[in-house]
């Protein structure tokens, strides 16, 4: 910047000679008015190089600092790094033992895949059974129903699981009212009542298929069980009442001779 | 309730058209397709002469006992590798599931005898997941009994494979009649007819034997040479007998209800013809629990003891009747005319098998019926009287009598009527009774 100002300072010296040995004093005077001009102009020049150069300066200043920072922050990133390469082995390990586990899942996946299979043929295979049961005829399939359903819940009843056959006929009962093994059903509900010993419900039961089926095969022997558990309630004279009934009623049936040695064991006729 | 019955197949027999269900369909509802290969057992150490006869019993017994459980597809032995399975070292599970074989389960082992003992080790893997599912090693001073060794473990595989549906019948045994003299004497043998024994040595004429609810006795009927009445005998396992008699001179059937109570048919003195008698357990009292016109045999328990199957001619003809324990709520099962006889109710409580005797024909062939519903479904035909059905405790099978190869022998089959193998062949043999499980 110095060597600047004394290069302007070199151009204007020829002028100075010339106007000490040959020039007016006006032309004198304006001379001088340049020259200070000139030398206003010179140090505004200075004045703003001066800035300029404390603003690089400054500039400069924030570049290092920021290359300071910079450089800092390079440490940290180089440590980082370095954290992050001891982390990556370790990761490595625990990799190696995430894939021997994903190879251990993917052979249980594949046996638990072939078990699918199996269960998936097996499953077509039923879908088969149940389309060729679905491509019987309808009038095969509303008759087979009722007997299929009548069968398992009698089962139940046998086989002495009466919770099941309670359920089980009520809803036969309920969905199959007009069945031929409706009053089958309705007797065997009573019966199923009286092994659980829920005498009141038996009754009931009994009652049912005294009124709804009075010429069916059930008739004699639900009144008979009606009258047993009329017995173990110890409502006696209902008891000995419904046997009676049973005897003049269905005089010819096995359960009339039943009725007799009950009415006997009674102390009455 | 009117039944509806329906003859099943045998169109030519009958004169009926076979309609759409089949017994097999009715029996085994849920067709198993677990698939299993039983690998021929090998030589632990050295293929000695003892090893090499126990081997070929225990192979043979072995792969009988499993195919007749009929709970199994097992392919043919000429599909196996050939790679003798000594240990599971031994196994390349992927020959095993090639698509001729495709196995579920593997059965494989050794056996190694000398004079003093026989060495079995057996094992069964599940193919797919590759493990070891039965392990077992057993030593036996006797060569000859490798079939009980070959039974049990047979019967392990079912247990475990039918997931406790079955415990095999591989360990169980037929009593039955047999005629081998001027006696007819009762015999006990295993399920496959092998080691058959003589029991009984009276003498007379010894019938209709019937295992006990808890495998310890049977009780059968006998007629001395020198009485001229027939009586009850409880026959237990170690020998002892007790006899129970009534009032008349014919007694016959005896049947074993679970909680030890007898049901048997007899002629007495109060009865004016043959009636249902049940008794109390070690008890001389009866009681009459049919009391009616017509002739009632052949008593049979449902598995709750709850009814009584039997044979009554109240009808007309000889039919299947049942009869709550009271004696209360009698109804027929069967209705077809001409002649039926000898039912025995199905374990699980659902069937009744018995022989009929079709109206104009001269043999019996066996019927199952489906009790709710009075279905029937025929399982024997062809040559022969087919009689006297039984069914064995996993109810997957049954035991009859028949003349089809001759004079009166023993046959068993699968609950469908497939699988026929005849078991007895010295003698006339009748009145077979398939025991219940053996203790555990």
């Amino acid at each position: 910047m110095m060597s600047k100002s004394f290069r302007l300072l070199a151009l204007f010296s020829p002028l100075w000679l010339s106007l000490a040995f040959g020039g007016t004093k006006e032309e004198i005077v304006r001379l001088q008015s340049d020259v200070l001009q000139l030398q206003n102009q010179i140090r505004m020049l200075q004045k703003t190089v001066d800035e300029k150069d404390g603003m690089i300066l400054s500039l400069l200043e924030q570049v290092n600092d920021q290359v300071a920072k910079g450089s800092l922050a390079f440490d940290d990133m180089l440590a980082a790094v370095n954290g992050a390469k001891a982390q990556t082995s370790s990761l490595e390990q625990s990799m190696g033992a995430v894939v021997d586990q994903l190879e251990l899942l993917s052979a249980k996946l594949d046996e638990t895949n072939s078990r699918v299979a199996s269960l998936h043929r097996k499953l077509e295979n039923n879908q088969m059974q149940v389309q060729s049961l679905r491509t019987l005829p309808e009038d095969v399939i509303a008759e087979v129903e009722p007997d299929r359903v009548y069968s398992a819940t009698y089962n139940d009843y046998l086989m002495g699981n009466y919770s099941l056959a309670v359920s089980g006929f009520q809803d036969f009962l309920a969905n199959y009212p007009d069945s031929e093994y409706a009053d089958n059903a309705a007797y065997y509900l009573g019966d199923s009542y009286l092994k659980q010993g829920r005498h009141e419900l038996a009754i009931q039961a009994f009652d049912q298929v005294m009124n709804l089926y009075p010429k069916g095969d059930k008739t004699p022997v639900a009144y008979y069980k009606k009258a047993l558990a009329l017995e173990e309630l110890q409502r006696l004279d209902q008891a000995i009442a419904t046997l009676r009934k049973l005897v003049k009623l269905h005089s010819k049936s096995p359960e009339a001779e039943l009725a007799k040695q009950q009415l006997e064991k009674l102390g009455v006729q | 309730m009117k039944w509806k019955l329906i003859i099943v197949s045998m169109s030519c027999l009958l004169g009926t058209e076979a309609l759409a269900q089949r017994p097999d369909a009715v029996i085994f509802p849920t067709p198993t397709q677990t698939r299993l290969a039983a690998a021929d057992f090998t030589p632990r150490t050295s293929a000695n002469p003892e090893t090499q006869e126990a081997l070929s019993v225990f192979n043979k017994v072995l792969f009988d006992d499993l195919k007749f459980s009929t709970l199994f597809v097992i392919p043919s032995k000429s599909f196996y590798p050939l790679k003798p399975l000594r240990t599971i070292q031994d196994v390349v599970f992927e020959s095993w599931q090639v698509p001729t074989l495709d196995v579920d389960f593997l059965a494989f082992g050794t056996v190694q005898a000398d004079a003093t003992a026989t060495v079995v080790e057996a094992y069964l893997y599940d193919v797919k997941t590759r493990q070891q599912v039965l392990g077992k090693r057993f030593t036996i001073s006797d060569t000859p009994l490798i079939r009980r060794v070959a039974h049990e473990f047979a019967d392990q595989i079912v247990y475990e494979l039918s997931a406790g549906g079955s415990r095999g019948v591989a360990r169980t045994q037929i009593v039955f009649a047999s005629q081998r003299g001027d006696s007819k004497e009762i015999w006990v043998m295993d399920y496959d007819g092998f080691n058959a024994r003589q029991l009984t040595f009276n003498g007379g004429i010894s019938k209709f034997p019937e295992w006990s609810a808890d495998n310890k006795r049977f009780a059968y009927t006998v007629k001395l040479p020198t009485v001229n009445r027939w009586v009850l005998r409880n026959h237990e396992i170690d020998g002892a007998e007790s006899t129970i008699r009534t009032d008349g001179t014919y007694m016959s059937s005896p049947a074993f209800a679970p909680d030890g109570r007898i049901a048997f048919s007899a002629r007495t003195s109060t009865s004016r013809d043959s009636d249902i008698f049940v008794t109390p357990p070690s008890a001389s009292r009866f009681r009459n629990i049919t009391n009616h016109r017509g002739v009632d045999t052949a008593p049979t328990w449902s598995p709750t003891g709850t009814q009584i199957a039997f044979i009554s001619d109240r009808s007309g003809s000889p039919q299947v009747w049942v009869i709550d324990a009271d004696g209360s709520n009698v109804r027929r099962i069967v209705n077809e005319g001409g002649h039926c006889d000898s039912p025995d109710w199905s374990p699980d409580g659902r069937f009744i098998l018995y022989s009929w005797q079709a109206p104009k024909q001269w043999k019996h062939d066996v019927y199952l019926a489906e009790v709710a519903t009075g279905r029937l479904y025929q399982l024997t035909s062809g040559r022969g009287s087919n009689e006297s059905p039984h069914w064995s405790p996993d109810g997957r099978h049954i035991s009859f009598q028949s003349t089809r190869t001759g004079k009166k022998q023993i046959f068993i089959m699968n609950a469908d009527g497939k699988n026929l193998k005849q078991v007895s062949a010295y003698g006339i043999n009748e009145s077979p009774s398939w025991s219940k499980y053996p203790p555990e």
